[in-house]
C-alpha cells in the first residue's frame, strides 16, 4: 500500500517498477531477478517483467472486446488465437465478468471496465501486480461496493500485489503493509497499527490523522444501526452488515464535534474524557484535539470555538459523531 | 446591437465565399457541351491523360503512404537532434510554389543536376518520364499525408501503449494492435488528401516532367493544353477531374471518422479515440 498527497510521487515509483519509466539511480529487483540496476547499467523493458499493471484510467483498449482486451497479452507474448482467446474467457469467467466479453470498454460501466482491465493483467500471472488508484475514476456511490469486491479479490491473488492511493483511509484499511509516501521519499513503512500508534514523523501523524477502530457486529438497533463492539466501547453505524462480522470503522475528525457540555443532538456516539493534546492543525485555523476518551478520540475544532467553550488540555470534554459519519470497511 | 453585427458580418462572408466557391464550379457543369461527356472521353488525348493521371496519382500515393508512415510515427513518438529542421524540411513543399518545386526537382535530379550524373551514370534518367510525374507528386504531396498521419499517432494515448508494453506487447506488436487500427482513420484522410494533391498536380510536374502526352501529360496538363486550342474539351476535362476530386472528397467523408459525423481532421480525432 502506497499512499501519499498527489505529487509525492506515488504514480512515479509504480511506472518505475513496471519499466514505463527509468529511475536516476539504484536497484528493482522482484524475487531475485534484478529488472534495474544503475551502476551495473540493467534495464529489463516493461514488456519484459512479470509485472502486471493497472492505469488509473483502465487504459483498456477501446477497438477490442473485452475478451480481445484479456487476449492481447497472451496473444503478444506467442499464444495462438484460439488457445488465447479460451484462457482470457476463463479468466473472464474466474473474476464473474464472462458476459461482458463481448462488449467493448465504451459500453462498460466503470466498476466493468476496472473488472476486465484487472483481468487482462492477471491472465498473464504476473509475479508482481501495480494498482494505480484503482477506485478513483469510479464515482462515490459504485466506489463502495467495488472497494469491497476488490478486497476480496486481492486477498486471494497469489501474487503480491502494490496499491497506490491518495486516501489514507483505503490504504489502512485495504493493506497488509503500508508506506507513506511525501515529496518522492518514503516517509515510513510498516503494518497499520505500526503507523498509527508510532508516527515516526508529524507528517505521517497528520496524515494518517484519522480515527480507525477495529471490532465486530455485536448488534442491531430496531432503528437499522449496527453496533460495533470495539476497545473500549460501542460505535454505532449506519450501515448493512451481520452480526458477528469483523470490521474496520474510520471516523474523520473533522466529523467528530467536540462540546463542554453533553451534547442534546441527534448524534448517536457520544464519548467523554479529558483533552490530552491540542495541536494546530494547517491549513487554516485549526486544532487538532486528541481526547482521552474510551475508545479514544481525535477531533478536528477553530481555535475560536475552542476559545469560547474554554476548552483546554486536562479538561474533560464530549465527542461526539453521528451514525452517518462513521464510514465502514470488510 | 453588436450581436447583430457579429450576425450580419457571418452572413455576408459565408454568402461571399459560396458565391466565389460554388459559382465557377456550376459555371463549369452548366457549359458541358449537351451529350458530348461520353463521347468526348472516348478521345484517345483525353483516355490516355485520365489513364496517366489515375495511375501516377495512385502509385504516388502509395509511395507516400509506404514512407510516411515510419516518418509520421518517428515524428510522433520521439525527440532527437535535427528534429525541427526535418519538420520544417517536410512542411516545405506545402508553401514552396510548385513551379519553384520543379525546378529544384530538375536542377537535383536532372541530367546535369546533383544527383542526375550519379543517376545517369547508372544508366537512369528521370526527368521528362513518368517516372518524374511521379516524383513530382510525391513530393507536393507527402506533407499531406506526413501531417493527419502524425496527429494520428500522437492522438493515440499514451497510457494505452503503456498498457500495451506492460503486457508483452513489443513495440512492433504494439504499433500493429493498437496504434495502427487506432490511428487508421487518419492515415486514411491523410492518403486521400495526399491522392486528391496528387491528382491535381501542376506546376511541378510540367517544369521537371514536360507535357508530353501518353508519357507526362496528366488530367491537369492537358486541361491547359486544351484550353488554349479547344475549349470544350478543357471543359469536359475539367469536370472529369472535378467528378474525380468529388469522389475522393466523399470517399474521405466516409472514412469510420466521417462516418462518425466528424471530420477526420487531427485534433477531433483525440476524441474519437478516447471516446
Amino acid at each position: 500500500m502506497l499512499v501519499g498527497e498527489s505529487g509525492s510521487g506515488k504514480t512515479m515509483a509504480l511506472r518505475m517498477l513496471a519499466g514505463l519509466m527509468v529511475p536516476d539511480d539504484g536497484e528493482i529487483e522482484l524475487e531475485g531477478e534484478t529488472y534495474y540496476h544503475s551502476t551495473r547499467g540493467r534495464f529489463v523493458p516493461p514488456d519484459r517483467r512479470s509485472i502486471g499493471y493497472m492505469a488509473q484510467n483502465y487504459a483498456l483498449f477501446p477497438h477490442l472486446s473485452a475478451l480481445e482486451n484479456v487476449a492481447f497479452g497472451l496473444r503478444a507474448s506467442g499464444a495462438g488465437k484460439a488457445n488465447a482467446r479460451r484462457r482470457a474467457r476463463t479468466m473472464l469467467d474466474r473474476l464473474e465478468i464472462v458476459d461482458l466479453a463481448d462488449r467493448r470498454p465504451s459500453q462498460m460501466s466503470g466498476g466493468q471496465q476496472q473488472r476486465v482491465a484487472l483481468a487482462r493483467a492477471l491472465v498473464l500471472e504476473p509475479r508482481l501486480l501495480l494498482l494505480d488508484e484503482p477506485l478513483a475514476a469510479l464515482d462515490l456511490a459504485t466506489r463502495r461496493t467495488v472497494r469491497t469486491e476488490l478486497a476480496k479479490l486481492l486477498a486471494a491473488l497469489p501474487c503480491v500485489t502494490v496499491y497506490v492511493t491518495h486516501s489514507p483511509a483505503e490504504a489502512l484499511v485495504l493493506g497488509d503493509l503500508v508506506a507513506v509516501m511525501e515529496e518522492g521519499r518514503v516517509r515510513q513503512m510498516g503494518t497499520r497499527d505500526d503507523l498509527l500508534r508510532h508516527p515516526r514523523s508529524q507528517y505521517v501523524a497528520e496524515f494518517l490523522g484519522l480515527n480507525l477502530f477495529q471490532g465486530r457486529v455485536r448488534a442491531h438497533t430496531d432503528d437499522g444501526l449496527a453496533v460495533i463492539a470495539v476497545e473500549g466501547g460501542d460505535i454505532y453505524v449506519a450501515h448493512d452488515v451481520a452480526v458477528g462480522e469483523s470490521v474496520h470503522i474510520v471516523v474523520d475528525p473533522r466529523e467528530v464535534v467536540l462540546s463542554d457540555e453533553p451534547p442534546h443532538g441527534s448524534a448517536r456516539n457520544v464519548f467523554a474524557g479529558p483533552i490530552e493534546e491540542m495541536v494546530p492543525e494547517p491549513p487554516g485555523d485549526r486544532l487538532r484535539v486528541a481526547l482521552g476518551s474510551r475508545p479514544p478520540m481525535l477531533a478536528d475544532i477553530t481555535r475560536g470555538s475552542a476559545a469560547g467553550m474554554g476548552l483546554v488540555p486536562g479538561r474533560m470534554a464530549y465527542a461526539s459523531f453521528k451514525a452517518t459519519g462513521a464510514r465502514m470497511f470488510r | 446591437m453588436i450581436r447583430g453585427a457579429v450576425q450580419v458580418a457571418m452572413v455576408v462572408a459565408i454568402a461571399v465565399l459560396v458565391l466565389l466557391l460554388g459559382l465557377p464550379l456550376l459555371a463549369l457543369l452548366v457549359r458541358v457541351p449537351s451529350g458530348s461527356l461520353l463521347s468526348r472521353l472516348s478521345d484517345p488525348v483525353i483516355q490516355e491523360a485520365l489513364r496517366l493521371s489515375l495511375f501516377t496519382s495512385l502509385v504516388s500515393t502509395l509511395i507516400v503512404v509506404l514512407l510516411g508512415t515510419p516518418v509520421a510515427y518517428l515524428l510522433a513518438t520521439r525527440t532527437f537532434p535535427g528534429k525541427p529542421i526535418l519538420e520544417t524540411v517536410i512542411d516545405l513543399p506545402m508553401v514552396l510554389p510548385p513551379t519553384v518545386a520543379g525546378l529544384a526537382l530538375l536542377l537535383a535530379f536532372g541530367r546535369a543536376g546533383l544527383a542526375g550524373r550519379a543517376l545517369s551514370a547508372l544508366g537512369i534518367t528521370i526527368p521528362f518520364t513518368t517516372a518524374a510525374v511521379v516524383v513530382a507528386q510525391v513530393f507536393m504531396s507527402v506533407p499531406f499525408f506526413l501531417t493527419s498521419a502524425r496527429a494520428g499517432f500522437a492522438g493515440v494515448p499514451r497510457s494505452l501503449t503503456d498498457a500495451a508494453a506492460t503486457l508483452r506487447a513489443s513495440e512492433s506488436y504494439a504499433f500493429f494492435r493498437v496504434v495502427l487500427p487506432l490511428s487508421m482513420p487518419a492515415l486514411v484522410a491523410g492518403a486521400s488528401m495526399s491522392c486528391a494533391r496528387a491528382l491535381g498536380e501542376f506546376g511541378a510536374t510540367i517544369t521537371f516532367a514536360g507535357n508530353l502526352p501518353g508519357i507526362t501529360q496528366t488530367m491537369p496538363l492537358a486541361v491547359y493544353v486544351a484550353f488554349q486550342t479547344d475549349l470544350e474539351a478543357s471543359i469536359v476535362l475539367s469536370v472529369i477531374l472535378m467528378l474525380l476530386s468529388f469522389l475522393l472528397l466523399v470517399g474521405l467523408r466516409a472514412t469510420p471518422a466521417g462516418l462518425a459525423g466528424r471530420r477526420p481532421t487531427a485534433p477531433r480525432l483525440v476524441s474519437t479515440i478516447s471516446r
